[in-house]
């Protein structure tokens, strides 16, 4: 028998556009039943928005069909990556402004064009993009802007490397600063907005970070803006430069240390867009958890979060390689299947094409998987997605684990700094041998712990799909 | 061996009439609109007619007007600086002899009464005097074997061996001139032969040198190897090069080799993914210590004397490497420098530092390669300098009657009035074989080297010259006038003449059109056929009409335009019984002009099947551009063509649209065949400004963006403006750029839209400029403002400074926009639709402002036909307001530029 392979669990079904339609993802946005009724706009087997890189909106009618029908919806928009549906309209997040737009006379195209907020700037430089929004518990939409990288021919922008939280009438309030290239936002089950960033200076290994109020996330290009009127966030003062992530947290307390990293190479390169499953097992054994993409490995990471005295934090877990294209954005749609979509333009990546849209679907056959990395206050507890053969994870080797944290510098990316080899053991085995509880010496706050678990069996004597995990703690659980 | 130019037997059974330049005027009098029915002269024959015509009888001959109509001739070839286009030698032998180094030539034997005591130092004094400007001038030209072959396709297939029909013998112009020459002479023939008889075929630069290039081949294998400037390079293409060392260059074929003045990376085409070898010599002033360096993004090295000595290599930011000091003696040295780029950005720099100069890239003046250059035999010969020979020179010049054809030659130093004419007028001439005429030419005459018939026929049109003062009909005339620039070798007229079995196969189409795709067309009734202003522009500067064909339409210079033009518009007014054609046209129709535009999409008649529409290539075979057909076609003819196209023309593959005068399509107009055609005659008139068909097939490859059947908007960085503008082009070929930042309209252009490649490529971010022209760039600031008086300043500073914000925009059914603004409580809702008529495309721009409280001293200001323009708003109630409280005006303005 073959190993199994990831596509055995997670086949994807791959979306052929039309020809001359160049599909470069920045925004999925299924369109729900209720809403294309609402619309007066037949709802078929689902349709389903993409907004391009190009500026364009395609609305794929039938999507789930074997023939869907690809129709322009909207045109000229600045570089849209994202789009949210809400109260009848589609908001979206082009470089310059949020706008919101309908397609009032139900021809097909969007035909109104209103913008939500256009306060804050672009200086004209490539890389200042904008991200969102996504409507967090608070009813607010929440963006997140790129900063610059190179020249920029209007003059030095402000409000760069921010999010913002915009109410319903425009109004904005600058809630982060320090940000890179926060290319993912997405609100959580519980409210609370979280958004991913690709590693480069001052900013030593991509993450995920929850947005909170008030936060510094260590990019110091945008920080002036923190002197402006509008500003929730005190400027930092001067950013140390070459500092132990955990140790700026010290010197700057309203520094954010992210719920996750995402080691460099091993978990990808420049996470993006990303998804909760409340697909109620329809995507199988992952409900509740967190899909991410990545553009340059053309890949789906798979994060487990868990809150401990208060604070986000948690695990990240490989998924699924091998999309079509870099993946920019993913979403679930009413079938619990995964829309990827993706391009690697002005990049490279690993994927097959320039761009491109494909669903993840769940065969129904449960991979052998860590379900879950959770912390507990002398290690960690290990939960699977089938039986463990208890004497697998009994022999020595079977476990490794390793810790390191990064450095906040000026530099492009950081090493893996102050690694620690640790010592563990497996000290239970759950009765079903679905879980089991490892302790730990010398666990530190503040660092990725790293899990190999190559010795792993089920009772068929297979080995676990993937057999890494990567948890970031940053509070030990109390006894 | 034959001479220029070698006329076909068709050509030559009907050799020519109509008139020299002073002619001209004269001619299109006669065959003006008004032509009448003539009788036809008591006196005619074509062939003697066109014969004196060609020998240009009349320039020494002094005769009336009505004779200078029937047998004037084209004007002579410019001498202007013949001895720096000609090698003497050649000069030399074509001054003693013309018919033998050109048989069939015009030119007669001037000399031929010189004692030939006097012969060799009388022609060294006039070719003293001809080169008196200068002697042959060298410019050396390396062409390759690829160019000598396209110049050998390009001979035998734009429609050079009509009239050079056994085409040029090796040898044939090889000592006469260079290619460098000939280049020039092919680009500009009417510059050097201003009587038309060598029309300009609508070279590039790079196809007249190929033709050169091929006309003049022996010189190829007679070149000297010589040192010659700049190196040779060869531009190479890979998927990737290696990431250390050096590429297995002598693995690969060059996609391009070429020669370089300098050593830079911009060879070739690729930024990303090639490579380049440079290679020759390098000539070091002195002896001593020199270092060498390469700067380079990627990798690059520096071979001196087949030794490398820069070693660059690698995938790496521009960096730079230096060699040792190397010691070197004086004299050429053996260079090679190869470089390579991956991806991103791309550079290379190669130079050096020596005695007495500090680091620096090498000069133009450093480098050199070996090669050889064709050149004529005898080029290096210079005529005499002496000051006494040049003026024995032009006594000679003007006693033997050179002048009189020669006229413009040298004509500051040597005023017409000067020449002493001694031949006697056309009507002082005796009609008989005496003169230039008798079998051994007399003494102080010309020698033509007649043969007795044509001295017979020569004879003829002397013995009944006033016959020969009768007017000619419109179709002798048109005879006449044909055959003088020989039309009939390519064009038939009405099913006589037209291309020669032995040629037609090499009158080819790159569309399978029938004969129509490869023979120029038949030119019976073009005079009815075409608009005289079109006409007048194919004659004089030819015409690309048929994309298929690949026979070209030369151009035969503006003033044989006229009388040609002139000739065929009688000719077939004068078949049609004199009444010139109605030319008045219905007013422009807005919606008959929607209706055509219908028709002629896929949703119509589908003509873009087989038409490309402005510029924009048809889904099949691609037949005359439908934005030509306005500017080209008389209404009348068009009319009937779409009527009955095989009637008119049989084995068109033109289809029939409406059979027995109804439509095939009975949607529009109930299939009223009439009205259907002048719909599309209606879409037709916007020309270039045509809105495009549906069913046109966008390239999505190309980033040039083009709005076909509704506008496409694009949002970008925009030069000049901000990085936040929404640009919109219409199908109308009109478009607009709105800067949302500054929230204002700030560019409207005509012509082509936008190329988004510097937004879509790639990371992106460039700042695009509009594609098309003419742009209008709209006054800075907000369109609005409250000013004391009507020219009281406009505010400074842009609208968004001043407290303005973007609302949003909406588009109407027809993907039209409207953008809307608002300053505080006052809201604006500015539309912009394309107000579309023949030749002036622009905008109808109506805004709408609406604002709680009336605001005194509001004014618009817009462009008016060019013109900044102030408008007063003047408000009345708003009747849709909110608890009927506010005030509303509305602006409607054209925008035209």
């Amino acid at each position: 028998m073959q190993a199994p392979v990831e596509a055995d669990y997670y086949p994807n079904l791959e979306y052929t556009e039309p020809k001359g339609v160049v599909l470069e993802v920045g925004g999925i946005q299924p369109l729900s039943a209720d809403s294309l009724e609402a619309a007066g706009a037949p709802v078929g087997s689902g349709s389903v928005l993409v907004c391009t890189r190009r500026g364009e909106i395609w609305k794929i009618d039938d999507a789930y069909d074997d023939s869907p029908v690809f129709s322009q919806w909207a045109d000229g928009l600045q570089e849209p990556l994202g789009l949210l549906d809400w109260q009848g309209w589609i908001y979206c997040v082009t470089r310059g402004e949020v706008l919101r737009m309908r397609d009032s006379d139900g021809d097909g195209r969007a035909d109104d064009f209103e913008t939500v907020s256009e306060d804050w700037e672009i200086s004209g430089n490539y890389h200042e993009y904008a991200f969102g929004p996504r409507l967090g518990g608070d009813a607010k939409l929440w963006m997140t802007t790129n900063k610059p990288f190179g020249g920029q021919p209007f003059g030095v922008a402000d409000w760069r490397g921010w999010a913002f939280r915009i109410g319903a009438d425009g109004s904005k309030e600058p809630v982060c600063s320090g940000l890179r290239s926060p290319a993912g936002i997405e609100t959580s089950p519980w409210g609370d907005v979280f958004y991913t960033d690709n590693q480069g200076e001052w900013c030593g290994a991509s993450k995920l970070s929850i947005l909170v109020e008030g936060d510094f996330h260590g990019h110091p290009h945008g920080i002036d803006s923190s002197n402006l009127p509008q500003s929730l966030v005190k400027h930092p003062g001067e950013v140390p430069n070459g500092m132990l992530m955990p140790l700026v947290k010290e010197q700057i307390p309203h520094f954010r240390l992210p719920a996750v990293w995402f080691p460099y190479d091993k978990m990808g390169r420049s996470p993006s867009g990303m998804a909760w499953d409340l697909s109620d097992g329809a995507f199988g054994p992952f409900g509740g958890q967190l899909f991410v993409g990545d553009q340059y490995q053309a890949s789906v990471l798979r994060v487990d979060l868990e809150q401990v005295n208060g604070t986000w934090q948690g695990a990240c877990f490989p998924f699924r390689r091998g999309l079509v294209s870099g993946v920019t954005r993913v979403r679930f749609n009413e079938r619990g299947e995964l829309l990827v979509g993706g391009t690697d333009r002005g990049w490279g990546g690993l994927g097959r094409r320039g761009w491109g849209l494909e669903r993840l679907q769940w065969s129904g056959e449960v991979p052998f998987e860590i379900l879950r990395m959770r912390a507990t206050p002398s290690g960690f507890r290990l939960e699977f997605t089938q039986e463990v053969d208890a004497g697998s994870v009994r022999e020595a080797g079977c476990f490794k684990l390793s810790s390191y944290t990064y450095e906040l510098h000026a530099d492009y990316g950081s090493a893996e700094m102050d690694v620690a080899e640790l010592i563990l053991s497996v000290s239970s085995v759950a009765a079903d041998g679905m879980s089991l509880e490892i302790e730990v010496e010398g666990l530190r706050e503040g660092y990725v712990h790293e899990l190999h678990a190559d010795g792993v069996r089920n009772p068929a004597g297979q080995p676990l799909l993937h057999n890494r995990a990567y948890y970031t703690l940053l509070k030990r659980p109390q006894q | 061996m034959a001479g220029l130019p070698r006329l076909t037997p068709a050509a030559r059974a009907s050799f020519l009439s109509v008139v020299g330049a002073a002619g001209l005027v004269v001619l299109a009098a006669a065959c003006g609109e008004s032509a009448q029915q003539v009788q036809p002269p008591s006196f005619f024959d074509a062939e003697a007619e066109q014969f004196a015509a060609r020998l240009n009888c009349t320039t020494c001959h002094a005769a009336d007007q009505a004779t200078e109509i029937r047998i004037g001739g084209l004007a002579a070839p410019s001498l202007a600086g013949i001895g720096q286009r000609r090698t003497l030698p050649w000069l030399r032998a074509y001054l003693a002899d013309p018919q033998a180094v050109h048989p069939g030539t015009r030119m007669p034997d001037a000399l031929a009464d010189v004692p030939a005591i006097e012969y060799d130092k009388l022609i060294e004094d006039l070719l003293a005097y001809l080169c008196a400007d200068g002697s042959f001038v060298d410019e050396p030209v390396e062409v390759s074997a690829a160019t000598v072959a396209q110049g050998e396709r390009l001979f035998h297939t734009i429609g050079c061996l009509p009239c050079h029909a056994d085409a040029f013998a090796d040898r044939d112009l090889a000592d006469k001139t260079s290619i460098a020459h000939l280049e020039q002479f092919l680009l500009d023939p009417l510059r050097y032969r201003p009587g038309g008889e060598m029309p300009a075929m609508g070279l590039s630069t790079d196809e007249a040198r190929a033709l050169a290039a091929w006309l003049l081949r022996v010189q190829q294998s007679e070149g000297q190897e010589e040192m010659l400037p700049g190196l040779r390079y060869s531009y190479y293409e890979a998927p990737s090069w290696p990431n250390q060392g050096e590429v297995d260059w002598d693995g690969m074929e060059p996609v391009e080799v070429g020669t370089a003045a300098t050593v830079h990376h911009q060879y070739g085409t690729r930024r990303e993914r090639y490579g380049l070898v440079f290679t020759g010599m390098l000539r070091v002033p002195e002896d001593g210590s020199y270092e060498f360096r390469t700067r380079s993004d990627d990798g690059s090295g520096l071979y001196l004397d087949g030794a490398l000595v820069v070693d660059n290599f690698g995938n790496h930011a521009p960096q730079d490497k230096r060699s040792q000091i190397i010691e070197l003696q004086q004299g050429m040295h053996e260079l090679r420098i190869t470089f390579f780029e991956n991806g991103g950005g791309e550079e290379l720099q190669a130079g050096w530092s020596g005695p007495g100069f500090d680091s620096r890239s090498f000069l133009a003046e450093e480098l050199f390669h070996g090669g050889s250059v064709p050149r004529p035999q005898g080029w290096q010969e210079a005529a005499g300098s002496d000051l006494a020979a040049r003026d024995r020179g032009r006594q000679t010049f003007f006693a033997q009657g050179c002048l009189a054809c020669h006229g413009g030659f040298r004509a500051e130093v040597t005023p017409v009035s000067a020449v002493a004419m001694s031949a006697p007028a056309w009507a002082d001439l005796a009609a008989e074989e005496s003169g230039c005429l008798a079998e051994d030419s007399a003494e102080g005459a010309p020698d033509f080297v007649f043969d007795a018939a044509q001295r017979s026929q020569l004879v003829g049109l002397l013995a009944d010259r006033a016959g020969l003062r009768q007017t000619l009909t419109p179709a002798q005339h048109l005879g006449h006038a044909m055959a003088q620039l020989q039309c009939n070798v390519c064009h038939a007229l009405e099913g006589v003449g037209g291309p020669v079995e032995e040629l037609k196969p090499h009158f080819t189409g790159t569309d399978d059109l029938g004969d129509e795709g490869r023979y120029p067309p038949d030119l019976g009734g073009v005079g009815t056929k075409l608009k005289r202003a079109w006409m007048d522009q194919v004659i004089g500067e030819g015409a690309a009409v048929r994309p298929a064909m690949v026979t070209r339409m030369p151009a035969f210079g503006e003033a044989l335009a006229q009388s040609l033009g002139a000739a065929l518009v009688a000719a077939d007014l004068a078949a049609d019984g004199g009444a010139p054609a109605a030319t008045n046209e219905a007013a422009f129709d807005k919606e008959a002009a929607r209706k055509g535009w219908k028709l002629v999409g896929s949703e119509g008649l589908n003509c873009l099947i087989c038409h490309d529409v402005a510029g924009q290539p048809s889904l099949g075979v691609h037949g005359p551009d439908l934005a030509t057909m306005y500017e080209r076609l008389q209404p009348e003819w068009f009319r009937r063509w779409l009527r009955d196209p095989h009637k008119m023309r049989p084995g068109t593959r033109m289809s029939v649209f409406f059979p027995e005068g109804r439509s095939v399509l009975t949607d529009v107009y109930d299939g009223d065949a009439e009205r259907q055609i002048d719909a599309i005659w209606h879409y037709l008139s916007l020309g270039r400004s045509m809105p495009l068909p549906t069913g046109l097939v966008v390239d999505s490859s190309a980033f040039q963006l083009l709005p076909v059947g509704r506008p496409v908007y694009f949002g970008t960085f925009m030069q000049g403006l901000s990085a936040r503008v929404t640009t919109v082009g219409f199908p109308e070929r009109v478009n607009l750029a709105f800067d949302a930042r500054n929230v204002r309209l700030a560019k409207v252009w005509q012509g082509d839209f936008i190329n988004a490649q510097g937004t879509w490529q790639g990371r992106a971010g460039q700042l695009e400029s509009p594609a098309g022209e003419p742009v209008l760039d709209l006054p800075a600031g907000a369109a609005f403002a409250v000013l004391e008086q009507a020219d009281s300043p406009w505010p400074e500073g842009s609208a968004r400074e001043a407290g303005w914000r973007m609302l949003g925009h909406r588009r109407d059914a027809d993907g039209h926009p409207t953008f809307r603004y608002a300053f505080d409580a006052l809201e604006v809702e500015e539309s912009l639709h394309p107000d579309v008529a023949p030749g002036a495309v622009g905008f109808e721009r109506v805004f709408v402002v609406r604002t709680p409280t009336e605001i005194v001293g509001l004014y618009l200001r817009t462009v008016v036909n060019g013109a900044e323009q102030r408008l007063p708003v003047t408000f009345a109630a708003d009747p849709d307001a909110v608890g009927g409280a506010g005030f509303r005006a509305e602006i409607s303005t054209l925008l035209k530029w």
